[in-house]
């Protein structure tokens, strides 16, 4: 029983830190920074309303309200972090900025929830803390370049795959527990 | 990520909040009043039918009545339906009071909130009636 759960766990260990090409993950982080680059002005008016008075209803009851330049100012920021992150440059640092800019607008308003920009708070998460920028990166070219000044051979980027799985874990799920209906969402609340 | 304590319990925390969160919706009855489609971090990706009354009359002391637009007056998202829940409505009616009264606005609001989930029969969330800035729970009918 004790041998069998040593292999379980090793084989749990094994699936979770398997070494691979960054590649995949590199191309991943570009095309995710092209997606918040998107995002942004989707936030900006989808969220004004958490600006313009009227009831609120924040995750955490000491999340205040911003003014409009503060709400402004928390999606202009965004997008130099956005470059860095595209351009594979200090990502992890960018990866935090965003996640702290981008959960903020999120968390300030429970009537601000919507699916993708919480996927995309995951996300960030699991860059963060992955070697996003080991592979089609400027870091990797910065890296390329002192090797050949140095007159030593460049190696291929190898890191365990933890967030790449951890990804794809999550992408599978939410398929999983996704619902789809063909009815449309209706509402009726005229005064009367 | 180096293989670790720290990273072994980083990972089974972020499975199972992924996988826990999710289950409230589909374990939740489908004959509730639709408030299981509004489950937040549980991947609702999905268009569905809510058919929502949510009006307000203010009647006041010389018997008159008058409608609340609360959608206009408090700039309400358009996502106001998701306030349209028994855990939020109490909140949504302090607020509501809150305001009406700060606009020196006095008589007795009276609510009605009604939800049926894919046109069943509707379930009515605020007691019929009732001030709802007076009553207990700012109204809200229990399950």
């Amino acid at each position: 029983m004790a041998s069998r759960a040593r292999r379980w766990l090793e084989r749990w260990g094994d699936f979770w830190f398997a070494e691979g090409n960054t590649l995949a993950l590199g191309l991943f982080r570009a095309l995710f920074a092209f997606a918040l680059f998107l995002e942004v002005p989707v936030s900006l008016e989808r969220n004004r309303f958490a600006i313009e008075g009227g009831f609120h209803l924040p995750y955490l009851s000491w999340i205040e309200p911003v003014s409009p330049g503060v709400f402004w100012a928390l999606h202009a920021l965004q997008y130099p972090f956005i470059l860095l992150l595209g351009v594979g440059l200090l990502s992890r640092l960018s990866c935090g900025a965003l996640l702290g800019l981008q959960g903020y607008i999120f968390f300030s308003d429970q009537l601000n929830f919507r699916n993708h920009p919480y996927f995309f708070l995951l996300l960030l998460l699991l860059l963060m803390i992955s070697p996003c920028d080991e592979a089609l990166s400027l870091r990797a070219l910065l890296r390329g370049l002192r090797a050949r000044r140095l007159g030593r051979a460049i190696a291929c980027a190898a890191a365990p795959l933890t967030a790449q799985r951890l990804i794809s874990c999550r992408s599978a799920w939410s398929t999983c527990t996704r619902r789809s209906r063909s009815s449309t969402r209706s509402s009726s609340a005229a005064g009367s | 990520m180096k293989r670790s304590r720290l990273a072994h319990a980083f990972i089974v925390s972020f499975l199972l909040v992924q996988l826990l969160l999710p289950l409230r919706g589909l374990l939740t009855p489908s004959s509730r009043t639709g408030e299981e489609f509004i489950r937040e971090f549980s991947w609702n990706m999905y268009a569905y039918s809510l058919q929502a009354v949510f009006r307000y009359r203010l009647v006041q002391q010389d018997g008159t009545t008058l409608r609340v637009d609360v959608e206009r007056e408090l700039n309400v998202p358009r996502e106001f339906f998701r306030v349209i829940r028994r855990d939020r409505l109490a909140r949504f009616h302090a607020y509501l009071c809150d305001h009406l009264k700060q606009r020196g606005v006095e008589g007795r609001l009276l609510a009605n909130v009604r939800t049926s989930p894919r046109a069943s029969a509707s379930r009515r969330l605020v007691q019929r009636g009732v001030d709802v800035c007076t009553a207990e729970n700012f109204g809200v009918a229990a399950e």
